[in-house]
């Protein structure tokens, strides 16, 4: 196998394999996903029977029902703006995450996806359901674990100064967002590795030391491989931004309609090649840095046995 | 942590005696990956999916379930010129003997099935010549499950005094020599030779008038 490095030839023979390969299994993508994505609807209302109904009685019924809802908003409110509570906030905050556990077992599946690919250069709509049912918690995990690497440190930083009734403007607030920025990036790229790990078998916890190490150990080659990605989704939007802001007005149907058939046209392809090439760029690459890189054994001699039971 | 990863050199016997392992090893495809390719080569997921027509995903699953039991690992990775990332996995012995204690302990028809082989293993003596009354048959059952424990035990804990230099040995000259160990090792058991012996003179009796090694 060739090094684990970056090089520019590299970055580009990894595009052009992930690219190939995502194009080539374009159909088994677009179903699997649409697969993933009814299952993570059905999921969800299942999550949600589960609670409502219980709640539906206990509440005494419709009205009680819709007036829970509205009182649940009121509180809302009141823990995140009104008057912060950092103890429901965290509550509020682990509700949502449960909320959108599912939607991280709908990507870490595609990651399972991504794996049959690099390792066969082919893949199955049907197999998706298959690492739903087997990996979900996994999955489920690893996108809390991504999530809590990611977003935590920032959730604390920007809670503390709300709580404090900071307001940072100025040179300290332009340091505050790069900074800021500059954690999205690393920390996303360190965590890039943890569901194709998770795929190869790893325990949440596992995964997200391999990723973490991996990140570490081959820093060029993960971070070019994500960064290019992020790269090309924002020049793919870019002339979106670009068109909004130069010439859009409420007023010019034409470009209106423009950007709109762009802004779809873009969608298709960022979720129909894009994404389904930066999963499997992922998982290549996964597979090539968590890889054992030995020759295979040559044999001098043929394997045959000359002893019986003697 | 490697996760099935290694270079350990291959074992020439490993005797499974853990329930849970056997249990998942009786999963019939589980036991082709690992029986019938794993043991003599190593393959990859793709090769192993296009021998027993099941999809890569399936038996990466399985492949995940054999690291998991320590039956499996992953032995190198390799690109091809399309890109494809190839991993090649290897059984860790050569050769895998079930424990029949542990099968018994086992459920899900696991201990059924060991019960059965032993039952089928002395009835099939008759084609020898060796006719066990029914009546007998649970006995030499007993005797026969004693002698391959017995057996088992012995040759999974075979004495290797330079573990570097018997592993750089050609697989088949290392397999020779494990024979000719293995075989050593019983005749120097009292207990294993105890068995036999018993064993022995259970067929001896059973054995029809006329059939003999002359």
């Amino acid at each position: 196998m060739s090094n684990k490095n970056a090089s520019i030839g590299v970055l580009i023979e990894d595009l052009k394999v992930s690219f190939k390969f995502a194009v080539k299994n374009i159909l088994s993508f677009l179903l699997g996903m649409i697969g993933v994505l009814i299952v993570t609807v059905i999921v969800m209302m299942i999550g949600f029977a589960i609670v409502s109904i219980p709640l539906f009685f206990a509440v005494g019924g419709p009205e009680g029902f819709v007036a829970f809802f509205e009182s649940l908003g009121v509180v809302m409110e009141a823990v995140f703006v009104s008057q912060p509570d950092p103890a429901a906030a965290s509550l509020g905050i682990f509700a949502i995450l449960l909320l959108v556990t599912p939607f991280f077992v709908a990507i870490g599946v595609v990651f399972g996806m991504g794996r049959e690919i690099v390792e066969s250069a082919g893949t199955s709509a049907e197999g998706v359901f298959v690492w739903y049912r087997k990996k979900f918690f996994s999955l489920a995990g690893g996108g809390i674990a991504i999530f809590a690497v990611i977003g935590l440190p920032l959730i604390l930083v920007y809670g503390i100064l709300f709580l404090a009734g900071y307001v940072v403007t100025g040179l300290p607030g332009a340091v505050l967002t790069a900074l800021s920025a500059f954690w999205i990036m690393l920390s996303s790229g360190m965590m890039t590795m943890v569901f194709p790990a998770i795929i190869d078998n790893y325990s949440v916890l596992d995964a997200t030391r391999q990723s973490i190490r991996l990140s570490w150990k081959y820093f060029d080659r993960v971070y070019s491989t994500w960064f290019t990605f992020i790269l090309i989704i924002i020049f793919m939007f870019a002339p979106l931004g670009i068109g909004i802001a130069a010439f859009m007005q409420p007023t010019l149907g034409v470009e209106l309609m423009a950007a709109a058939i762009y802004a779809v046209i873009a969608a298709f392809v960022l979720i129909l090649i894009v994404l389904p090439a930066l999963v499997i760029a992922l998982s290549r690459l996964y597979m090539i840095l968590s890889g054992i890189e030995i020759s295979s054994a040559s044999q001098d001699e043929p394997n045959v046995n000359l002893v019986g039971g003697t | 942590m490697e996760n099935g990863s290694t270079n350990a050199p291959l074992k020439d016997l490993e005797v499974i005696t853990d329930a849970n392992k056997i249990k998942v090893l009786f999963e019939p495809t589980r036991a082709s990956i690992i029986f019938e390719y794993l043991v003599n080569a190593s393959y990859t997921v793709k090769q192993l999916s296009e021998k027993l027509g099941k999809n890569p995903g399936t038996i990466l699953h399985h492949i995940q379930k054999l690291q998991d039991i320590g039956v499996v690992v992953q032995e190198r990775t390799e690109m091809t010129p399309t890109g494809i990332v190839q991993r090649y996995y290897r059984a860790t012995a050569k050769e895998y003997r079930l424990g029949i204690s542990g099968m018994m302990e086992a459920n899900g028809g696991v201990a059924q099935f060991a019960k059965d082989r032993l039952k089928s293993i002395v009835s099939s003596l008759s084609v020898y010549g060796i006719e066990i009354p029914e009546s007998q048959v649970e006995e030499a059952m007993g005797v026969l499950r004693r002698l391959i424990e017995r057996e088992n035990a012995v040759n999974s804990d075979l004495p290797i005094a330079d573990e570097k230099s018997f592993h750089k040995l050609p697989p088949s000259l290392r397999g020779d020599a494990s024979r000719i160990m293995r075989r050593f090792v019983l005749d120097e058991d009292s207990e294993y030779q105890r068995l036999r012996e018993e064993w022995h003179r259970l067929l001896r009796s059973h054995r029809k008038v006329g059939i003999g090694n002359d």
